[in-house]
């Protein structure tokens, strides 16, 4: 009988600290890097393991990957401290720094044609949908409800052509840009707005673009404020130097290199968002 | 070789035909279970999809649909995987370059709340199945050849040692009977009892029984051989003649001495007919087979020989049969008895003529000296001188009558040869070898051996010729007796010297003389032979001869010992 209790027991204290390990950085001289959820877990592993393992020499500091449920708890949990790099989209940005304040650019990412830096508004193929007037009384997929390319701005851009939340006759938060993707191209949304390198990668199905490219503000790495400025200069320095291809290709083929951003650089997006949230 | 070959064909059809039956079975129950597990899987698969594809659906969550497909068809054993809207959308597709074989395609329905949203299809690759009855054709077709293989090197040594090499053996050991070498067995090993075995067990019986039998056989052979010498020996050597026919009356065995007798050679008469060779009644008197069921023994018939004589022959026959009693032949001795027979025609009648000279003789002295008596006293009355002329007259005719008679008397006994005795010194041993030499013949035809015994005996005074009649007499009787008993015998003639006297003895072991005749056996006429044979006067003839000798006859006799005749005659006393 006591034995069993000890399984059970055992059993119990893996995984309580198994889902303590997950959220804590407070393992003594571990670094987390936290990642939004643009994709499965073991893909984004498998994107970021090699610039994370880099990072980690050149820091000195073992590296551990968080992937966050979602943009809003990202938000919260780099803000709050729980995690020390971040890997993520404009609006979290905006979103830590206005509300949090403790973060610091590191580098953007620099892609191809500037890809990451557009998004297009698009429809199924057949859609009698033309111009975004046009979808007055139809149904509208977003992303993320944080999430720039895929809500802030194709709803800021709706607005701008006059049409409101009420006036569509359904939207729902989709919670990624590729969902969108599909959900409009099998038709369950007569429109959604995704990132251009999203949409890209969707080319083949039966899509087709409305309105755009419009640009929009670039993916980030950001470290916790609270980090000492050796570990931020070694992170910030390693990136800006990085042109070992393997690492790049790791996380996008079309990923250029990571250059120097500025917070001046989202005053579009900062803008964008208070306006829609304002309503 | 062939039994072999046969044995190897059939195991070899045998096993092919089985395993390619298992074979077939097999592969059709795999295909069957292959096909259910994807059926199974396929189900499973959908069945698990049909949440995601619930929820995606609910969710607008797309994407991990497709990662859940793509994933999913990346399992080797599926094609495409596919899921289509109830209203024909494909909300999620993937697919593997096409594979060959034909696909298996598992559709399942995607429900909720009764409601149909869609459908699951998944096509799994008929790929693995094929490959799998592939490797199972290919392992039956290996597992043929290997065990074939090992099944004929075993079985190889298996039917060369048990098989083969016994069959060879016992063909060996056959050739090597019929080349008459019965010695060799075949070689049974101890430990195996199997059916070749006991075939070479019972060979070796059966060459023991054989070996047995041959030897027996050989043996036989040896005493058929060597009665066959003897009997041709015999044949040979036989004084008579001697021929045999085979069941159709063909001559097919002919001696020395019926080539003797008949003149023809042997190759002249073999597969003739014997009526055809001795043109006479032979065969329908004696020949066997003419004769069936009567006994022929010493039967007179005749034959004519090449030459064209007409011989008397004396002829014994028998039929052939063989171990079951059928008849096959017959065979015919004959013995040629034309010079017997006259000279036995001629004894008789020179018996006859003697009898009759004696008694004539005897009559003749009778009458001579009532003759001289005649004579005498007619003389001397012709010398008185008182008769008359007249009387004188018929006295002479009367003597010259009386004188004509005594010449009538002496022409009588000069007839009969029964004159009187012409005495000389005459040598007793030369007229006995005469005598033997005369009657050898037929003695030896009869198989009886005439022994001459004769001592240095003087000279006697007797008649020549009559002292040859007397010991022809006694000596034929001798031979006669023997001959009439059948069962052959001896005789012998001796010739003594006794004080002044001859003594001559003719014994034979012959039936000898009854008691109850031994009384008469001198009397004229008196005998015992069948007519033609005896007369009847020989030893009343002889007595006659012998006391005008002045000699004596006398004799012994019983069945046992046979009988004994001595003849004596005296050198000194002197006829008249
Ligand atoms: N050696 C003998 N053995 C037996 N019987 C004899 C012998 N000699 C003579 N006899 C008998 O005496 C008989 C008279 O003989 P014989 O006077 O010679 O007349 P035949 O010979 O013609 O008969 C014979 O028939 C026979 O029975
Ligand atoms: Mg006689």
């Amino acid at each position: 009988m006591s034995h069993i209790k000890f399984i059970v027991s055992i059993g119990l204290f893996v995984m309580l600290s198994s889902q303590l390990q997950m959220f804590s950085p407070l393992k003594p001289g571990q670094l987390t890097f936290g990642i939004y959820p643009y994709d499965s877990p073991s893909k984004i592993h498998k994107d970021f393991g090699p610039l994370i393992k880099r990072l980690s020499e050149e820091a000195g500091i073992p590296f551990k990957i968080v992937i966050v449920p979602n943009y809003m708890s990202f938000i919260k949990s780099i803000g709050e401290g729980r995690i020390d790099i971040g890997f993520m989209g404009p609006s979290p940005y905006v979103k830590v720094k206005d509300k949090y304040g403790g973060v610091e650019l590191a580098a953007r990412l620099l892609f191809r044609d500037n890809k990451n830096d557009m998004m297009v508004i698009i429809s199924y193929t057949g859609s009698k949908i033309k111009a975004l007037g046009d979808l007055r009384g139809k149904t509208f997929a977003f992303g993320d409800f944080q999430s720039y390319g895929s809500h802030f701005y194709p709803r800021y851009l709706l607005n701008k052509a006059g049409v409101k939340l009420k006036d569509l006759r359904a939207y729902d938060y989709l919670s990624s840009h590729s969902r969108v993707v599909l959900a409009v191209s099998h038709r369950d949304f007569d429109a959604g707005g995704v990132r251009m390198d999203i949409y890209e990668k969707y080319k083949n199905r039966p899509i087709q673009v409305i309105a755009g490219p419009f640009t929009i503000p670039p993916h980030v790495i950001v470290c916790r404020q609270g980090l000492s400025e050796d570990i931020k200069k070694k992170i910030k320095e390693t990136l800006l130097k990085m042109t070992d291809r393997d690492i790049l290709d790791s996380i996008d083929p079309d990923l250029m290199k990571f250059t120097s951003v500025k917070d001046k650089d989202f005053i579009d997006a900062r803008r964008v968002l208070n306006y829609i949230e304002d309503r | 070789m062939s039994i072999k070959r046969d044995f190897y064909k059939r195991l070899s059809l045998m096993m092919v035909v089985s395993v390619l039956v298992v074979s077939v079975l097999v592969v059709k129950k795999e295909r069957d279970i292959l096909i259910e597990d994807m059926q199974n899987r396929g189900e499973s698969i959908a069945r698990l999809l049909s949440t995601v594809v619930m929820e995606s659906v609910l969710t607008y969550d797309y994407v991990t649909l497709e990662r859940y497909v793509h994933q999913i068809v990346q399992d080797r054993s599926i094609n495409s995987l596919k899921i289509v809207r109830t209203d024909g959308e494909v909300l999620a597709e993937a697919a593997k370059d096409a594979k060959k074989g034909e696909p298996f395609v598992v559709s399942y329905p995607v429900e909720m709340g009764g409601e149909t949203l869609g459908n699951i299809h998944v096509s799994f690759s008929t790929e693995r199945v094929n490959a799998v009855l592939q490797r199972i054709i290919i392992s039956a077709i290996v597992f043929i050849l290997v065990i074939h293989g090992i099944a004929l090197v075993i079985n190889n040594l298996f039917f060369k040692k048990l098989v083969i090499q016994p069959v060879r053996m016992l063909i060996e050991v056959t050739k090597e009977f019929k080349k008459g070498n019965l010695k060799n067995r075949v070689n049974t090993p101890k430990n195996t009892n199997n059916e070749f075995n006991q075939l070479a067990l019972a060979f070796n019986d059966m060459a023991i029984a054989l070996e047995g039998s041959f030897e027996d056989l050989r043996e036989k052979q040896k005493e058929i051989n060597t009665e066959k010498t003897k009997i041709e020996t015999i044949v040979r050597s036989l004084a008579d003649g001697l021929f045999v026919t085979n069941g159709d009356g063909l001559i097919v065995s002919f001696n020395g001495a019926a080539e003797f007798i008949s003149g023809y050679g042997r190759d002249e008469v073999v597969g003739k007919d014997c009526e055809e060779i001795f043109r006479s009644r032979f065969c329908d008197d004696a020949c066997a087979l003419h004769n069936e069921g009567r006994i022929i023994r010493n039967k007179e018939t005749e034959i004519i020989t090449k030459d064209g004589r007409r011989l008397i022959v004396s002829v014994s026959s028998a039929l052939l049969r063989d171990s079951d009693s059928r008849i096959v032949g017959g065979v015919q001795t004959f013995r040629d008895v034309t010079a017997e027979k006259q000279r036995q025609e001629m004894l008789c009648h020179a018996e006859k003529l003697a009898a009759v000279g004696q008694m004539s003789a005897g009559i003749a002295h009778e009458i001579n000296n009532p003759l001289g008596n005649i004579l005498g006293f007619a003389d001397l009355l012709l010398k008185d001188a008182g008769i008359t002329d007249d009387q004188r007259k018929k006295l002479k005719i009367i003597a010259e009558q009386a004188d004509k008679a005594g010449e009538i008397v002496k022409g009588l006994l000069g007839f009969s040869g029964q004159r009187e005795a012409k005495l000389e010194m005459a040598s007793i041993n030369s007229i006995i070898e005469n005598v033997a030499k005369l009657l050898s013949t037929q003695a030896e035809n009869n198989g009886i051996k005439v022994a001459v015994q004769l001592e240095d005996v003087p000279y006697i005074k007797a008649d020549r010729r009559q002292i040859e009649q007397v010991i022809f007499n006694i000596l034929l009787n001798a031979i006669q007796s023997i001959e009439a008993s059948g069962r052959g015998g001896d005789v012998w003639v001796f010739s003594r010297k006794s004080d002044s006297d001859v003594e001559i003895e003719i014994r034979d072991n012959g039936p000898g003389i009854p008691e109850n005749i031994k009384h008469r056996i001198f009397d004229p006429f008196f005998t015992t032979k069948p007519v033609g044979k005896g007369t009847g006067l020989g030893l009343s003839v002889c007595l006659g001869i012998v006391k005008e000798h002045n000699g004596a006859i006398e004799f012994t006799s019983d069945s046992e010992k046979g009988t004994a005749f001595m003849v004596r005659l005296s050198n000194l006393r002197n006829h008249d």
